[in-house]
């Protein structure tokens, strides 16, 4: 018989952008807009647009992930999986992250993931190419 | 390999070493938030941290019981999550009910990992 679950806390190494440093990281998004209020929104966490925290995940026992975005170290695995499921975008942003922005980054789950924590406009902002992901069958 | 559950805005929600923990939570998080069967999916990635094999929505998840007509069984209603307990209900109406899933004649369920 099964257990009921419980929520498991996530071991976050959240750190800041280190002087100096230039971190590109790729977001997955609905538009290459800048305009438009979508962009901006794909950087809002589930915290700013004032979701809760799911149960049984690790939102309700380490809240602190519920105010990040999701982004991958490189283009591929955003854009790879932005064609496993299209309903997340069909573009794929490259973000510039510099220190002094209040931008910190922890790596967790897949390799090559990670969260980011920051003012949505901010991170917007810091976007500097948008690259549109063809679909899985043009790609092959 | 990680598996990631993914909500429809990109965000990572869970990562686990194995599909079964995956399948497990995705489930879970369902039975509380049915709204969310639409907006989670599960993505392998493999050591390199590409995705890989195809996703998996809830509608895609193998049942987490499986249910045959045995001699004997019973099943504490606390063990099991909604959508197992919505398998009992519908394939065996007539003989589901109170605290337990004691029933007569008897169900089986049989938590399978999936």
């Amino acid at each position: 018989v099964a257990r009921r679950r419980r929520s498991r806390p996530v071991q976050l190494q959240e750190r800041a952008i280190a002087d100096g440093e230039e971190l590109v990281v790729y977001r997955i998004v609905s538009t290459p807009d800048r305009e438009a209020p979508a962009f901006t929104d794909a950087f809002r966490s589930r915290s700013e647009l004032e979701l809760p925290p799911r149960a049984y995940t690790p939102e309700a026992a380490t809240p602190r992930v519920n105010e990040g975005i999701s982004a991958f170290l490189t283009f591929e695995a955003a854009a790879e999986t932005a064609q496993k499921f299209p309903r997340l975008g069909r573009f794929v942003a490259s973000v510039r992250l510099v220190s002094g922005e209040g931008v910190t980054v922890a790596e967790w789950g897949a390799r090559g993931h990670l969260t980011v924590f920051g003012d949505a406009v901010t991170l917007s902002q810091a976007v500097v190419d948008i690259v549109p992901v063809p679909d899985e069958s043009e790609a092959t | 390999v990680r598996y990631l559950i993914l909500d429809s805005m990109g965000n990572a929600v869970d990562a686990f070493r194995t599909r079964v923990a995956a399948h497990a939570t995705l489930r879970a998080i369902v039975d509380e938030e049915p709204d969310a069967a639409d907006a989670l999916v599960i993505l392998a990635y493999d050591d390199a941290g590409r995705p890989a094999g195809e996703p998996i929505t809830f509608d895609d998840l193998p049942p987490a019981v499986r249910v045959t007509w045995s001699s004997w069984a019973s099943c504490p209603s606390s063990g099991l999550g909604r959508s197992a307990r919505n398998l009992i209900r519908s394939e065996a109406p007539d003989h589901v009910g109170g605290a337990t899933w004691a029933v007569h004649p008897p169900v089986r369920a049989e938590i399978v990992p999936h």
